[in-house]
C-alpha cells in the first residue's frame, strides 16, 4: 500500500496544465484562454481585523472563455459576508456585490517574446457603485523564475441619496515566484493601493506584502496568498496607527481556485 | 584592497547586468531557420519554414494560454509526441495544428 507522503509527492511532481494558470492571486498574468476553452474560477479573500473587529468574506464567482488567441472574456458574480462589532454588539450579514464583465486582450507572450504584455478591463456594476478598472499587465518567465507587474487604475463612483462620491484608485502590483516542480510554485506578491478623492491629493496609500503558492494539475489549479498589511506609505488624517484600517483590514488571505469546464 | 565602487566597477556590473537581461529575454522558444526547415522537411515531407512558424504561433498562443510555455529542447522528441496528443484536446486544436505543433517541437528538439 502507498503511504500518504508518496502519494502527496507523486501528486506534487506530476505535470500541470488546464485552464489559464495563475500563479499569483492579486498580479494578473498576460496569458489567455485558447478560443473555446472554458473556466470556472472561484475567489474566497477573508480580510480580518481593523478598527476594534471585523472579519469579511469576499466572494467572486467567475465564468472565464477564450474568443479568440488573444482576447479573453469573463462574467463574475461578486458577494461578501461580513461580521463586525459596533455599538449593538456583532452585526453580520450578506451583501450582493453586483456583476463584472471583465477583457483581456494579450500583446505578447511572457516565455516566446522578451516581455509578456497584455491589456486588460472590468466593469463593475452594483446597486450603489459602478467601478471601472484598467490594467497593463507586464510579466516574464526567466527559467523557474516568474515575476508579473501590473499598473492599475480604478474609477470608482458611489452613489447613495445625497452622498456620492468619486474615487481613482492607482494600484501597483507586483510578484515573484520560483517553480519547484512544473506544477508547484512559491513565491511573494506585495500590493500598493493608494485613494486619490478626485480633485483632491491623496487620501492613503496602503501597502501589502506576503507569500503565495500555486499548484496546478491537468483539470484544475489553485493560488493561495496571505498578505499581511505594511506600515502605510500614508495614513488617513487622524489615524492613531501606521496602517490604512478605515478602508482596509489588517491581514488578507485569498484563495483561487479553478477548473476547465 | 581595490575600491569596489570605482566607474570601472560600475561599468562592469552594468554590462553584466544588460548581458544577464538580454540573457533572460533571449526567447526560448526559436522561430524557424532555412537550416530548420531543411531538416524538418527530411523527417516531415510536408514541413516547410512556414508550417513551422504557424506550428511556433499554434504551440505559443494555444498552449500558452494554459500554462508557462517549455522550450522545445527541455524534452527529447518521442516525449513531445506524447505530451501533443494529451495536451490537444484540451486546448481544442485541430489536427493540422496538432501536427503543426508536432513538427515544430520535434524539429527544435531535435539532438
Amino acid at each position: 500500500m502507498r503511504q500518504p507522503w508518496t502519494v502527496l509527492l507523486s501528486l506534487a511532481l506530476a505535470g500541470s496544465a488546464a485552464g489559464n494558470e495563475r500563479h499569483f492571486t492579486y498580479a494578473y498574468e498576460s496569458a489567455v484562454l485558447p478560443p473555446g476553452v472554458r473556466e470556472l474560477e472561484v475567489w474566497t479573500t477573508a480580510g480580518l481585523g481593523n478598527n476594534g473587529y471585523s472579519a469579511r468574506f469576499d466572494e467572486r464567482m467567475e465564468y472565464e472563455v477564450g474568443l479568440t488567441e488573444r482576447l479573453q472574456t469573463s462574467l463574475y458574480l461578486n458577494f461578501s459576508g461580513y461580521s463586525l462589532r459596533d455599538g449593538n454588539g456583532f452585526n453580520e450579514g450578506m451583501v450582493w456585490r453586483g456583476v463584472s464583465s471583465e477583457w483581456k486582450y494579450k500583446l505578447s507572450d511572457s516565455v516566446a517574446d522578451p516581455l509578456g504584455v497584455a491589456l486588460y478591463g472590468e466593469l463593475l456594476g452594483a446597486p450603489h457603485e459602478l467601478e471601472l478598472e484598467a490594467k497593463l499587465i507586464l510579466d516574464k518567465r526567466v527559467g523557474d523564475w516568474l515575476f508579473a507587474a501590473n499598473l492599475v487604475l480604478e474609477n470608482d463612483y458611489e452613489y447613495f441619496p445625497g452622498a456620492s462620491r468619486f474615487e481613482l484608485k492607482p494600484k501597483l502590483d507586483l510578484g515573484a515566484t520560483y517553480f519547484v516542480t512544473h506544477g508547484f510554485s512559491a513565491g511573494v506578491e506585495l500590493e500598493s493601493a493608494s485613494v486619490y478623492p478626485v480633485g483632491k491629493p491623496v487620501e492613503f496609500s496602503a501597502l501589502f506584502a506576503g507569500p503565495v503558492v500555486s499548484y496546478a494539475r491537468a483539470g484544475y489549479w489553485v493560488a493561495l496568498s496571505v498578505l499581511p498589511q505594511l506600515p502605510a506609505f500614508k495614513t488617513p488624517a487622524g489615524s492613531a496607527t501606521p496602517y490604512v484600517l478605515t478602508d482596509y483590514n489588517r491581514l488578507y488571505a485569498r484563495l483561487l481556485f479553478s477548473f476547465q469546464l | 584592497m581595490r575600491d569596489s565602487s570605482s566607474p570601472s566597477s560600475f561599468k562592469r556590473l552594468g554590462f553584466g547586468a544588460f548581458c544577464g537581461l538580454f540573457t533572460a529575454c533571449a526567447t526560448v522558444v526559436p522561430h524557424a531557420t532555412a537550416l530548420d526547415a531543411a531538416w524538418a522537411k527530411g523527417r516531415f515531407p510536408s514541413a516547410n519554414a512556414q508550417t513551422l512558424e504557424e506550428g511556433r504561433a499554434t504551440y505559443v498562443n494555444r498552449c500558452g494560454g494554459c500554462h508557462s510555455l517549455k522550450a522545445p529542447k527541455s524534452k527529447p522528441q518521442a516525449e513531445w509526441t506524447s505530451w501533443v496528443a494529451k495536451m490537444a484536446p484540451r486546448s481544442r486544436l485541430s489536427e493540422l495544428q496538432r501536427t503543426s505543433v508536432l513538427q515544430y517541437l520535434e524539429t527544435f528538439s531535435r539532438p
